[in-house]
């Protein structure tokens, strides 16, 4: 359904995605997991065309996209986003039912009425808030509204950017069984892009892992959610998601906890030593300071 | 239910109920703040006074005609009969300035009809295009700012003659430039935000995004300035009527009523004072008005 | 509800029945209901989702409500102060000094216009009468505590030109610089990385450990706060809900708070739907009556030397 070959973006002159290659089949929910900054939410914006990309191809359905913003009202028929922000993902000014209207209106498709009753029902939202404004909505009840727009023109794919990220751990796990829920009934074909590997492992059949703007593994969600990540990146993004451990302090040495996950401190560091090696000054104190953060804190853990 | 009942409703039920209601809040914030509620007072009784004029005689108010000259009664002081006094040809203060009101009411409202949407169409365009199209336009802004506003409306008028219609287009014409700036600046934050790119992916042209998405955003800091600005614009052409440019004689022009007091000013003080009040008293109402509506537009009061 | 006073160790702060009322256009509006507790020489988490009061309980004691904000307290005592009536001088020597809070984003809690060395200088001369030479020999050392490996640069540095995890350290540090006997954070670490909140995490756990403050830890994370904290109480609605060790959070009873454990996502659950909030469950369990339990006083001293 979906095919990226080599898939380059920078933004003015800094790379973003670095040759990015994967393919969702039609139906599929495709998982794009990595930290803030690896190119994952950016890679559903070259598809949406909010991105230009440089280089490579983007095949939806086995039409080629265009490399700049074009994109044809057919595409725009067939793939719909949701964003991160639900408080930036809603015009202030406009009310739920105009929202919905439009996006009947633009699309040229009639019987508003029924389709608008029928979303928000689908979404979870009763009639009393068809008329409300953005202000008189929970972060949640956002959500469900930029949902019931993406969905209310019938797409076939869902680019979904950190959709719950923003949201309460209680309303987190709604909207997602929501989601979940819509897109067994439509029959959707999902990508999901968040940083938290449990969400990914729950919504997803197939994964992506993205480091610096490129995809470093794919496996199977199952294989994820086992720890079954062959990848060092891989490794540490799920040592960084079992939670915090409070590390030995001076003195005592736990020797069965240092002997019982070596793989995951020594990969971790192996790595961070490749990355350090050549290090461009353009990158900005961000990435030394962690690296040297991390080279200290790693040792320390020892 | 009561009217207050539905307008406050949480779920209203149709988009002019949530409209309404809206609008309804915004009174009830802007009434919070005492010196808002003043300003507000201040313009109602303003607009009442410029409504009822015409019909103050057949009221029994006032048997007094604005243009009818009676020089028996002139230069008469403020009585029971005449509660402004009259002026040098025996007219009801009263009465001129109620009929002056209309004008002046006139006079501010042809001019934000005319400046503002010449400032929002040129900022909107500018800021939403960007590139050479913004260079181009924020430069022959920048010229028309770069004249002192009185300066260039006494030279406009001069040029075009005395009345009331060339008044009005020299004030506009020096007038629409903050509002350019204002609608650049507004614009190019919200071009950025999720909302605007969520529309454009359901298909939206460039033209129903300008015009329904962004320029009722950019509307409300513009309708700020734009009463701050009405102060200005009363007084400005108080300044031109002073001058012989705008409204001529018998017209009961504010501002051509204070000069024409000027000679008396010294023993029949309220010819010119009671008008020059009147100014003052509108642009601090406008001015209050326009602080209070800064606090109930501003959606981080919300 | 009342509190004992422990007989072994005097409490940091003590907080009874804090109640906050926001002043709103459609009316009063209670952000905080008679929230009660004691802290001693631990680490406190309160957790809650948006909307509960968490950060505006924190504002409360630290005397930073808005200004539609109203303040109610049967007790509320830092050591021997009572913060309800701290004018707004005095409050200039208690903030900072005796109590101090770490927020969430560097880059907005931290002064732009002036270098992090520079802030850290200005509290050690303000509240501890450092001289110039002093307060830079001392905030090097406190950068240096903190785990920045290169004081001397972040010192000249500015805020927005270091990252997320250094300026959060950095925070930390500014807080700590005058040796205050309490310190709140604020989702520290809810805008970084997580690569980067562990080692933030270990910092703030060293500066506490190491001085002997009591830590409100406040977040929305359940799990990071029963594996960071000796406490944690739950808030709802403004309401403490329930309140128990964070060894035992598995033994919590309270609907809401089974709900918050259940709902969250974890690894090896495989593709099953997530729980949710029963929430018909927990409105009738706010209904019914006071929270389960609350243990008097507060906990065990976690302070380097202190007797288990």
């Amino acid at each position: 359904m979906i095919s990226l070959r080599d898939l380059t973006v920078s933004f003015a002159g800094v790379p973003a995605l670095r040759g990015i290659s994967f393919e969702v089949a039609r139906g599929e929910s495709y998982g794009l997991v990595g930290e803030s900054g690896s190119g994952k939410s950016t890679i559903l914006r070259a598809i949406t065309g909010l991105a230009a990309t440089d280089g490579g191809t983007m095949l939806v359905d086995g039409k080629p996209l265009d490399r700049g913003s074009r994109r044809d009202i057919a595409f725009l028929r067939r793939v719909q986003m949701v964003f991160q922000d639900p408080y930036g993902s809603l015009h202030p000014r406009h009310t739920v039912d105009r929202v919905l209207r439009e996006s009947l209106a633009i699309q040229g498709i009639d019987d508003a009425e029924g389709r608008i009753a029928g979303i928000l029902a689908d979404v979870g939202l009763g009639p009393q808030f068809r008329y409300r404004y953005p202000h008189q909505l929970s972060g949640g009840q956002r959500q469900r509204v930029a949902i019931a727009r993406a969905l209310i023109t019938d797409p076939e794919v869902l680019l979904l950017d950190e959709p719950t990220s923003a949201l309460d751990v209680s309303v987190q796990a709604e909207v997602l069984n929501l989601l979940d829920d819509l897109r067994r009934a439509r029959n959707l074909t999902f990508i999901l892009v968040s940083h938290n590997l449990p969400v990914i492992t729950h919504m997803c059949d197939r994964v992506g892992v993205v480091q610096n703007g490129l995809l470093v593994e794919e496996l199977s969600a199952a294989a994820l959610d086992r720890g079954a990540g062959r990848q060092a990146y891989t490794q540490a993004l799920l040592a960084a998601a079992s939670g915090y451990r409070r590390p030995e302090r001076a003195g005592t040495q736990d020797v069965a906890r240092t002997a019982a996950a070596p793989s995951v401190e020594v990969a971790a560091e192996a790595q961070l030593r490749k990355l350090a090696a050549p290090l461009p000054e353009e990158h900005g104190p961000a990435l030394s300071d962690f690296l040297n953060d991390a080279l200290i804190f790693g040792r320390s853990l020892r | 239910m009561t009217i207050a009942t539905w307008l406050q409703a949480e779920t209203p039920s149709s988009t002019t109920q949530a409209v309404l209601g809206e609008v309804w809040r915004g009174l009830r914030l802007t009434l919070r703040h005492p010196l808002a509620a003043a300003g507000l007072v201040i313009i109602t009784a303003l607009l009442s006074l410029a409504l009822a004029a015409p019909w103050l005689g057949s009221w029994g108010l006032t048997a007094w005609d604005p243009y009818h000259p009676d020089l028996a009664q002139r230069l008469l002081p403020p009585s029971a009969e005449h509660w402004l006094g009259t002026d040098s040809m025996g007219r009801d203060g009263f009465v001129r300035i109620a009929f002056g009101a209309r004008i002046t009411l006139i006079i501010v409202l042809l001019v934000s009809v005319i400046a503002g949407p010449i400032g929002l169409t040129v900022g909107i365009a500018a800021g939403y295009a960007g590139g050479v199209v913004d260079g181009l336009l924020m430069r022959i802004t920048d010229i028309f700012m770069a004249f002192p506003r009185l300066l260039l409306a006494l030279a406009v008028a001069a040029a075009l003659g005395p009345g009331l219609e060339n008044a009005v287009i020299a004030i506009a014409i020096t007038s629409w430039p903050p509002y350019a700036r204002l609608a650049r600046a507004e614009t190019r934050s919200v071009r950025q935000a999720d909302f605007i790119a969520a529309v454009r992916l359901k298909g939206a042209s460039t033209a129903r995004i300008l015009l329904r998405h962004i320029a009722p955003l950019c509307s409300a800091s513009l309708l700020i300035r734009l009463t701050f600005d009405m102060a200005g614009v009363i007084l400005i052409a108080a300044g031109l009527g002073f001058l012989g440019l705008g409204a001529q004689p018998p017209a009961p022009e504010w501002g051509t009523m204070v000069a024409a007091g000027r000679d008396a000013l010294t023993d029949q003080w309220w010819v010119a004072t009671i008008p020059g009040a009147a100014i003052f008293i509108a642009s601090l109402g406008f001015n209050l008005l326009g602080d209070g509506l800064r606090d109930v537009l501003d959606p981080k009061s919300r | 509800m009342t509190m004992t006073q422990p007989s072994n160790q005097a409490s940091l702060l003590d907080v009874a029945n804090l109640r906050v009322t926001l002043r709103t256009v459609d009316g009063p509006f209670d952000a905080v209901r008679g929230v009660s507790f004691c802290l001693g020489r631990e680490r406190l988490g309160i957790v809650g989702e948006s909307g509960s009061g968490k950060s505006m309980t924190a504002r409360a004691i630290l005397g930073l409500l808005p200004r539609a904000g109203r303040l109610t307290a049967d007790r509320l005592q830092l050591g021997g102060t009572d913060l309800r009536g701290v004018g707004d001088r005095a409050w200039t020597r208690v903030r900072g000094r005796r109590i101090s809070m770490v927020l969430q984003d560097p880059r907005h809690a931290l002064n732009p216009v002036k270098t992090i060395g520079r802030q850290i200088d200005e509290v050690l001369r303000r509240h501890l009468g450092l001289s110039r030479r002093e307060a830079r020999a001392r905030t090097l050392t406190l950068l240096e505590a903190v785990h920045i490996r290169d004081p001397e640069r972040v010192y000249r540095a500015f805020p927005h030109a270091v990252s997320g995890g250094m300026g959060q350290r950095a925070m930390i540090a500014l807080m700590v610089a005058a040796e205050p006997e309490v310190l709140i954070a604020d989702e520290p670490t809810s805008a970084l990385d997580l690569a980067v909140q562990n080692q933030v995490l270990n910092v703030l756990d060293e500066q506490v450990v190491d001085r002997g403050m009591g830590l409100i830890f406040i977040s929305h994370d359940l799990d990071l706060v029963s594996r960071f904290c000796d406490r944690v109480l739950v808030m709802y609605g403004g309401e403490v809900v329930e309140e128990l060790p964070a060894d035992r959070l598995s033994a919590a009873t309270h609907p809401y708070t089974r709900g918050l454990i259940d709902c969250a996502p974890r690894l090896g659950q495989g593709r099953q739907r997530f729980k949710t909030l029963d929430r018909a469950a927990i409105s009738r369990a706010l209904q019914d009556g006071p929270p389960i339990s609350p243990m008097a006083g507060p906990g065990r001293d976690i302070s380097a030397g202190a007797q288990p």
